[in-house]
């Protein structure tokens, strides 16, 4: 590809319309459920051993050992599960698989800054 | 700080007949409001484009409480972050509000406000305590909103849908002491316009007018209301003000 149609291409590129999402990428990176609080993006994976919380800003990763946060069944029944960091930018609420058709909401706190999201998944 | 929550419910009846006194309402004009800081949502003090001091005057405030969309109550609390205080939750809430009990103040001409009645500013030429009411829509609801204990002033949208386009017609309707209230001063726009010509509630306390804003909206409602020590004040001040947002385009 020569100069003149890599320019083109990127030019092409500025001009496409964005994405509908308003900040980053929405679409799941490990199979599970993701969902957009503002700027932040929480994917959430049901395993066997609990939830999987993968937590990014604008699409790129946040250490979890900078992150806080709990996992609870939406109406209020049962006990928040506190999360606890594990690699990179996952996070783990150990134990905690909700049932099918069960709503869980995931609150996660930016220890920094003390911003708080929350994200409602239905399983 | 935290506060407990309750929701108060009450039947509403007769349309309101509260004595309002012709006082020009230039006075303590600010008001108080929930908006979006940083990607938090803080409680601002001030008026217009002035966003003043809220943490040095949060031991003003009475309460502080979150609901969700059902208007079931959603504990929710204040912490200062930096210059301003922000909602902190364990919990999604779906709406806040908060009640402040401003004070006494009176004025001599040329001066500027103090936080003192009359008996201990003699010379003043006027004398008022006020008090501020907020509820903040965060999210849709499930159900129309209650009035809500501690709010002497509320303003309820006639309908729980707010229209989601700037420019749509919007009724809310104005209650006092949990009766709609007629004659209340509506600003439509209180952040981006609060010198505007004042709208009035009508007879049944509601008052219609078209969204301004495709994106923050702060409305407030004004009322005067008779003194009860007029040896230190000569009326007293309700403001209240609802605030929402109507979301831009995807980007």
């Amino acid at each position: 590809m020569s100069i003149r149609q890599i320019l083109f291409v990127g030019m092409v590129a500025a001009m496409m319309p964005t994405p509908g999402l308003a900040h980053g990428n929405a679409s799941p990176s490990h199979g599970g459920i993701m969902a957009v609080s503002g700027e932040t993006q929480i994917e959430t994976v049901r395993t066997s051993a609990g939830l999987d919380i993968y937590v990014s800003e604008e699409g790129l990763p946040l250490q979890a050992t900078g992150l806080a946060g709990h996992a609870m069944i939406k109406d209020g029944t049962g006990v928040p599960v506190t999360l606890q960091p594990v690699e990179g930018n996952r996070l783990q609420a150990p134990g905690f698989v909700p049932g099918p058709g069960q709503a869980v909401v995931v609150m996660v706190e930016q220890k920094a800054n003390g911003l708080r999201s929350f994200a409602t998944y239905q399983f | 700080m935290k506060f407990s929550s309750r929701l108060f419910a009450t039947s509403l009846t007769a349309a309101g007949a509260f004595a309002s006194l012709a006082i020009a309402m230039d006075a303590q004009a600010h008001g108080i409001w929930f908006a979006q800081r940083a990607r938090q949502l803080a409680l601002i003090y001030g008026i217009g484009a002035d966003d003043l001091d809220m943490v040095r005057r949060l031991p003003l405030l009475n309460t502080v409480t979150g609901y969700d969309a059902d208007w079931k109550p959603v504990p929710i609390r204040l912490r200062t972050a930096g210059a301003i205080p922000v909602v902190d939750s364990d919990a999604p809430y779906a709406a806040t509000a908060a009640t402040m009990d401003y004070g006494i103040w009176s004025i001599q001409p040329g001066q500027d406000w103090v936080n003192k009645g009359r008996d201990e500013n003699p010379t003043a030429t006027r004398a008022e305590h006020t008090y501020k009411y907020t509820v903040h829509l965060e999210k849709p609801l499930n159900k129309e909103m209650p009035l809500l204990e501690g709010h002497r002033l509320q303003i309820v949208p006639v309908s729980k849908t707010i229209p989601q386009e700037s420019g749509k017609p919007f009724a809310v309707k104005v209650y006092f002491e949990g009766k709609p209230f007629a004659g209340a001063e509506i600003l439509t726009d209180f952040v981006n316009d609060p010198d505007m010509p004042p709208l009035k509630t009508g007879p049944d306390g509601i008052a219609t007018f078209r969204l301004r804003n495709q994106g923050l909206n702060v409305i407030a409602a004004t009322i005067i209301g008779k003194t009860d020590q007029p040896k230190k004040y000569d009326y007293i001040e309700y403001r209240a003000t609802l605030s929402f947002v109507l979301p831009h385009a995807e980007e």
